[in-house]
């Protein structure tokens, strides 16, 4: 099996030094040998991704030009909708829900650049979830240790990506769900501006904080998915009037010019003294001599779990009224807990939102690019309960999201990027630019990559 | 969390269960409560912050224009 880039099939695929359809196959080949490892897929659509293949196939032979994701293999969470699936959200409940009827915009949109689609992903129930644990499904693990968590809520998607499975999937992100995963499994992650890509057919979590986004390899990977998957969509309310603004041709701009600078004050307390030395590190791969105190992100992120805990809860009332007995007990009883909180708490919290938001995009004024850690840790064994930091134990599943909420919380985009500072797992760093600069983000991520200060090696499954 | 705060929280959060066709039996009483002292926490830390009356809410749909 030879893993290759997005970029590099689409390439062979275009130029007939390989068929759309032995891309597929070899794809999928690849997963049903490491899927009983990693527990990534909870759906392979082999009849699908043939079919489509071939029609790639036959359109080459006909002498059409083929989009720049040709023959790529790609998966999506399973929260996304694929025509004639259930689409799970990790549950056992929504598989008594009727099958989506279309593939969700950015499946098509990528099918649209040719790429094709080879299965839906495993995720923490509902996408209430920083782990990859699921009790209905099984965890999706580590590629880089299966005895470890991928991370959640994506943690199919990038345990996929980590595993050489796909050089491509979609995740969601509420309060970090696309860039813990991408930390934990050492893959690269795009949570774009909130608004900036279509959620139409997906199953939501909490309306005003999702976000999709792809992950990857390589940055250009990365670059190439998120370009293909930018439009108008107003099947989406949140969805933002932008025009599509491509990332991949400006890669090579890199860093130099940027004002960047290392977030510090909360995002260098808290956490494994190794999570904060990775920020620090990719600072200085930088030159960056600047820090700068994102305020008041502990109350952004207190505010994100009120928002999340009501919005949610709200969402699944009826389910918890009709079938509370088939939820993941850890979803439901922070479910439970978020119906009961008082509409004033609610409010407060997104008052303050809006606060902080318009303190954030003034901070953007000032510099291009925030360094900050992704994940407090590496990625834990599965199971593990709690969390040791500073000589206190504290609960795990809370802290996780310690790094990634505040900066959702205001909609801003990241570049997650997997930095190694030794021969451990994995470490992640968030790379935040202002408001619709995913450019900017992907630019530095970029940088790093080629500097060979990140980057996401195709585990060896063990 | 002082006892009589986790009294006050536990019957908050049985009428609020309660009127929305729910009780303390649809999940795990000591879960929930857990998850709700946490709720509280966080809105502990938010009340102390000074906002302006006239701040209103952010809609989504302006989040980041």
């Amino acid at each position: 099996m030879d893993l290759l880039s997005s970029r590099e099939i689409a390439r062979d695929v275009a130029a007939g030094r390989r068929s759309a359809k032995e891309s597929i196959r070899s794809g999928l080949e690849y997963i049903a040998k490491l899927n009983p490892a990693v527990n990534a897929f909870t759906d392979v659509l082999s009849e699908r991704a043939l079919a489509s293949a071939e029609r790639i196939d036959r359109r080459r032979a006909d002498g059409e030009a083929l989009g720049p994701l040709a023959g790529v293999p790609f998966a999506v969470k399973n929260l996304i909708d694929v025509a004639g699936r259930p689409t799970r959200a990790g549950s056992k409940i929504n598989n008594d829900r009727a099958r989506a009827e279309r593939d969700a915009a950015l499946v098509q949109r990528l099918e649209a650049a040719d790429a094709v689609l080879v299965g839906a992903l495993n995720m923490g129930e509902y996408a209430y979830d920083f782990t990859g644990e699921n009790s209905h499904y099984g965890p999706s693990r580590n590629p880089h240790d299966t005895t470890r968590m991928s991370g959640g809520s994506s943690g199919g998607s990038a345990a996929a990506v980590a595993a050489g499975m796909v050089p491509l999937a979609l995740g969601s992100d509420t309060n970090g769900s696309i860039r813990v995963p991408a930390a934990f499994c050492g893959v690269f992650g795009l949570k774009p501006t909130f608004g900036r890509l279509s959620r139409a057919g997906s199953f939501p979590f909490v309306g005003s904080l999702d976000h999709l986004g792809p992950f990857a390899r390589t940055v250009s990977d990365l670059a190439a998915a998120y370009d293909a998957m930018q439009g108008v969509d107003v099947e989406d309310p949140a969805a933002a009037n932008r025009p599509i603004e491509k990332t991949e041709d400006a890669l090579p701009l890199g860093a130099p010019g940027l004002r960047m600078a290392l977030a510090t004050g909360y995002f260098a307390s808290g956490a494994d003294p190794d999570a904060i030395n990775a920020a620090a590190l990719v600072s200085k791969s930088l030159g960056i001599t600047k820090t700068i105190d994102i305020p008041e992100a502990a109350r952004a992120r207190a505010a994100a779990q009120i928002i999340t805990a009501a919005e949610g809860g709200a969402l699944h009332l009826e389910r918890l009224r009709s079938r509370a007995a088939d939820f993941d007990p850890i979803v439901r009883d922070r479910l439970l807990a978020g119906i009961a909180i008082p509409a004033a708490w609610v409010e407060l919290a997104h008052r303050f939102r809006r606060w902080y938001r318009d303190q954030l995009v003034a901070l953007f004024n000032t510099v291009d690019i925030v360094i900050a850690p992704t994940a407090p840790c590496r990625a834990p064994k599965i199971g593990q309960t709690t969390l040791a930091v500073n000589g206190q134990t504290a609960p795990l599943r809370p802290i996780i999201g310690r790094f990634t909420q505040p900066i959702s919380f205001a909609g801003l985009p990241v570049a997650a990027v997997p930095v190694w500072i030794d021969d451990g797992l994995p470490l992640g760093v968030q790379i935040i630019a202002g408001p619709w600069r995913e450019d900017l983000a992907l630019r530095v991520a970029f940088h790093l990559e080629q500097t060979g200060v990140a980057r996401a090696p195709v585990a060896r499954i063990k | 969390m002082n006892e009589l705060n986790a009294k006050a929280l536990e019957d908050l959060l049985i009428a609020s269960l309660h009127v929305q066709g729910l009780d303390l039996s649809h999940g795990d009483r000591d879960a929930i409560l857990a998850s709700l002292q946490g709720l509280a926490e966080a809105f502990a830390l938010l009340r102390t912050f000074a906002l302006p009356d006239e701040l209103a809410s952010a809609s989504i749909f302006g989040l980041t224009r």
